[in-house]
């Protein structure tokens, strides 16, 4: 039972924290709560089922051209709503609440077009999947903390060794000195709702294939992400993967002992504990500047 | 009557105020100077409750003020304006005065109800607000929008707001910034007026012709401390002053 | 005629609570979306009340105040301790756990089957039935919020309110105390957000978890923000706008199935578009503040 718990603890995670890492990336750069990841999150998935059942394509091509439509949709909510917006000066609170809007019309749209219904990209009977240290886990599940793993990686490497992930982490901690050091903050944030996008639409397909999509879904992975990065801090790449894996494990060895149904209010209960009594999370820094 | 101890502050690694100690009596005009990042504004925060101090006691009149609420303390006598200008824009000259009246209704949390089944007349508190305008000189923009009033007149509507709460000590920060000639002879003058009504004023300057025009006493810092304290005259001959302004 | 009269008490019903998060969100700046959890918490109160124990509304609806309330206080202090968007976030939050007390506390609140049969209300023996007398029961509510309220916004209290909206340190230096103000709108605009709650549970007969979901805060905010945040007439007004149109297209044929998506497209794109060609709404006056305005990260504000 508790090797079974550990390794559903790990699979959770390991989507947490691709959502977390997307989200963290864009708020971190923004400061503002961007909402719409739920709507991104959900369409990537869709846009593998539009791809594979209206077009015909193929599973391997239908995927990452999928992936790639949802990375554009990310990309241009910010190039069409957000930049606008910051240019005006709009406060973080016009954003968020750009964003909800945002959100509400891409998930009813998805509703409209594929139906409310439970869907999957699983093909195939439900496989009862191969027995690792007296727990089971399928071939799909073992592919998600694969790819997590090495997503991870990769944005850790970025964040930390590449040109750009310097840039981003400079327009993270101050905006302004960033702009004046000469970096370009509209495409370094672009570049960041690229990378967050591309993270999410990666996380929503894998989930999909585990286990089943809705229109619906992105709302509580969003909430999920964000919970991971508030444990965690925001914009620190080990503290989403910290977060994420804090927060499965906590809702999966909570609901050992309590009925599953409170699930989410565990993953809340948690994010209010850390909102009031550690913002910054593990590994955050401080964002918010002082004005008196 | 306002007396500071040893007051000391550090932020994100900087020692922003270090060790800093002087004494406010009634009726005397000091101001503060020094260069950008000297800690002036940090040290107006910590005496007015906006900041918690690392180290270090304020004293107002005899009671330690420490772990006030900034509003507390407002409401105990110690006014203060801000360097970046804070008025209400959205509400008329007149109601940013009438802000400061005492709210006795919200001695719970449904005060207000009561407040408004009750028909509550300000019409004593209107009077007193309307002479303050007149001291400042806006008593024709009463009801107009505060957003609306040209800088120098917000600079005063701020002054006007902060002795609304009949403070014994009055902290400017930088009272004569931003406005022209006549409103700084304007302001140097309610300053001076104010004095004599016996209220401490205490205020932070880059202007140093305003300040040497109306003060009594000169505090200088630099880098986190005071390096000077004492008569104006005096203090802007003293090198280390002259050194911290030349760096 | 009766499906008019519909509209008119659901547009009266939203009304009521969009009036009382305007006081929260419009007046104060303080943007919240747990509001349905407090509608939800009046009808649930109400519907209980009036089915367990048969007590008339006279007693149930203030009863609903109450619990709502006193819910509404516990939250409070900790929400507002944080600012702006991490507000949010914090009701976001409370939305989701009060929304899954009322979703998996079966025995209780009847879970998701949730409480069917609530007996309509009487007033001196007469049973409400009929839906023009609901709609003047509603009015009646409608009429006695709204001149509270705008005694509210006018007084000495509103004045601090919107002076806490637009700059609460210097609020602060005028010797108010900021959180105390905070906790009493949250409390208030709870509390008549559950009126509304009472008046739907009474209409509908019948409620469930589904009616006070984290979608429905955000529409109940929708209806502040286009009608107007600062302004309780706006209220009415967003309340009238996002009920009505949409019902119109539903009356010029669009079907069914796509109804209720459309609705909700139609008032996030309303959403969207005031946000970024006018944040105040139709008729308000804040508009959310510009990004300049950044809480200190080391204000002590509730000693």
């Amino acid at each position: 039972m508790f090797n079974q718990l550990l390794i559903n603890s790990i699979i959770a995670g390991s989507i947490y924290t691709l959502i977390a890492i997307g989200f963290s990336l864009i708020y971190s750069t923004t400061k503002f709560f961007h909402f719409a990841h739920a709507a991104v999150y959900t369409s990537c998935p869709y846009f593998v089922y539009l791809y594979v059942s209206y077009l015909g394509l193929p599973l391997g091509s239908a995927i990452p051209i999928a992936v790639l439509s949802s990375t554009l949709l990310g990309m241009l909510i910010e190039i069409s709503i957000y930049r606008p917006l910051r240019r005006k000066g709009s406060s973080p609170l016009v954003l968020l609440l750009s964003s909800l809007g945002l959100y509400i019309i891409i998930q009813n749209v998805i509703s409209m077009i594929f139906g409310d219904d439970t869907k999957t990209l699983r093909s195939g009977i439900v496989t009862e999947g191969i027995e690792i240290v007296g727990a089971r886990i399928t071939p799909i599940q073992i592919a998600i903390i694969c790819v997590s793993a090495l997503l991870l990686l990769f944005c850790w490497v970025l964040m930390k060794y590449t040109k750009m992930g310097t840039a981003m982490r400079a327009v993270a901690s101050d905006p302004e000195l960033a702009l004046v050091s000469g970096i370009d903050t509209d495409r370094t944030i672009l570049f960041a709702f690229m990378t967050g996008s591309a993270l999410a639409g990666i996380a929503a397909i894998l989930i999909s294939f585990d286990i089943d999509m809705t229109p619906t879904m992105g709302m509580n992975a969003l909430m999920m992400g964000v919970v991971a990065v508030i444990i965690g801090g925001v914009g620190s790449i080990p503290g989403a993967a910290l977060g994420g894996f804090l927060l499965a494990f906590a809702q999966n060895f909570g609901v050992w002992k309590i009925s599953s149904q409170w699930q989410d209010a565990i993953a809340f209960i948690i994010l209010l504990v850390f909102l009031l009594f550690r913002p910054y999370g593990f590994f955050g820094k401080k964002i918010r500047k002082v004005e008196i | 009557m306002l007396k500071v101890d040893s007051l000391s502050k550090r932020f994100d690694g900087v020692q922003a105020v270090r060790d800093a100690s002087f004494n406010i009596q009634q009726g005397t005009v000091t101001s503060l100077i020094g260069p950008n990042g000297a800690g002036k504004t940090t040290l107006f925060n910590m005496i007015c409750g906006y900041i918690k101090p690392d180290g270090g006691t304020v004293h107002f009149k005899g009671k330690d003020i420490n772990a006030s609420p900034p509003y507390a303390i407002a409401a105990m006598g110690i006014g203060r304006t801000f360097q970046n200008l804070r008025v209400i824009k959205m509400l008329t000259v007149l109601d940013n005065i009438l802000l400061s009246v005492p709210d006795h209704q919200m001695n719970g949390i449904l005060g207000p109800i009561f407040k408004v089944l009750r028909k509550n007349s300000e019409l004593g508190c209107r009077e007193k607000a309307l002479e303050l305008l007149d001291f400042v000189g806006l008593r024709e923009k009463a009801d107009d929008l505060a957003g609306s009033l040209s800088y120098g007149q917000q600079k005063l509507l701020s002054l006007a707001c902060c002795f609304a709460l009949e403070p014994s000590v009055l902290l400017l920060d930088e009272p004569v910034a931003g406005v022209n000639q006549e409103m700084i002879i304007n302001i140097l003058t309610l300053i001076r007026r104010l004095k004599e009504t016996g209220i401490a004023v205490f205020f932070i300057e880059h202007n140093l012709g305003a300040v040497m025009e109306v003060s009594d006493r000169l505090i200088v810092m630099d880098e986190g401390s005071i390096i000077a304290d004492g008569i104006p005259s005096v203090v802007r001959e003293d090198p280390a002053v002259v050194e911290a302004y030349i760096r | 005629m009766d499906y008019i009269l519909h509209i008119l008490i659901m547009v009266g019903i939203y009304s009521i609570v969009a009036m009382s998060l305007n006081l929260l969100a419009g007046y104060t700046g303080l943007i919240s979306v747990a509001h349905a959890a407090f509608y939800g918490i009046g009808a649930y109160t109400t519907a209980l009340l009036a089915l367990k124990v048969g007590l008339p509304f006279w007693i149930n609806i203030p009863a609903g105040i109450l619990v709502s309330g006193a819910v509404a206080f516990l939250i409070a202090w900790p929400s507002l301790k944080t600012y702006d968007d991490y507000f949010v976030i914090t009701t976001f939050a409370f939305q989701i756990i009060i929304f899954s007390i009322m979703n998996n506390w079966v025995s209780f609140t009847g879970g998701p089957l949730g409480l069917p049969g609530i007996p309509q209300p009487t007033i001196f023996g007469i049973t409400i039935s009929s839906h023009l007398f609901f709609l003047s029961f509603v009015v009646a509510f409608g009429i006695l919020t709204y001149m509270f309220l705008t005694r509210l916004v006018n007084s000495s209290f509103g004045r601090v309110l919107k002076a806490i909206r637009e700059d609460e340190i210097f609020t602060m230096s005028m010797g108010k105390d900021v959180m105390k103000y905070k906790v009493s709108v949250f409390v208030i605009g709870a509390a008549i957000a559950s009126i509304g709650g009472s008046l739907y549970a009474y209409y509908i007969s019948f409620i469930d978890p589904t009616s006070f979901t984290i979608m429905e805060s955000i529409f109940m905010l929708s209806i502040v923000i286009i009608g107007g945040a600062g302004s309780l007439r706006g209220s009415i007004v967003g309340a009238a706008l996002l009920i009505f149109i949409p019902e119109i297209l539903r009356f010029i044929g669009m079907p069914n199935s796509i109804a209720a998506n459309m609705r909700q497209i139609f008032y996030g794109g309303l959403l969207v578009f005031f946000m970024m060609f006018r944040p105040q709404g139709l008729l308000g006056e804040f508009a959310f503040g510009k990004s300049g305005h950044k809480e200190p990260k080391e204000v002590r504000k509730n000693a």
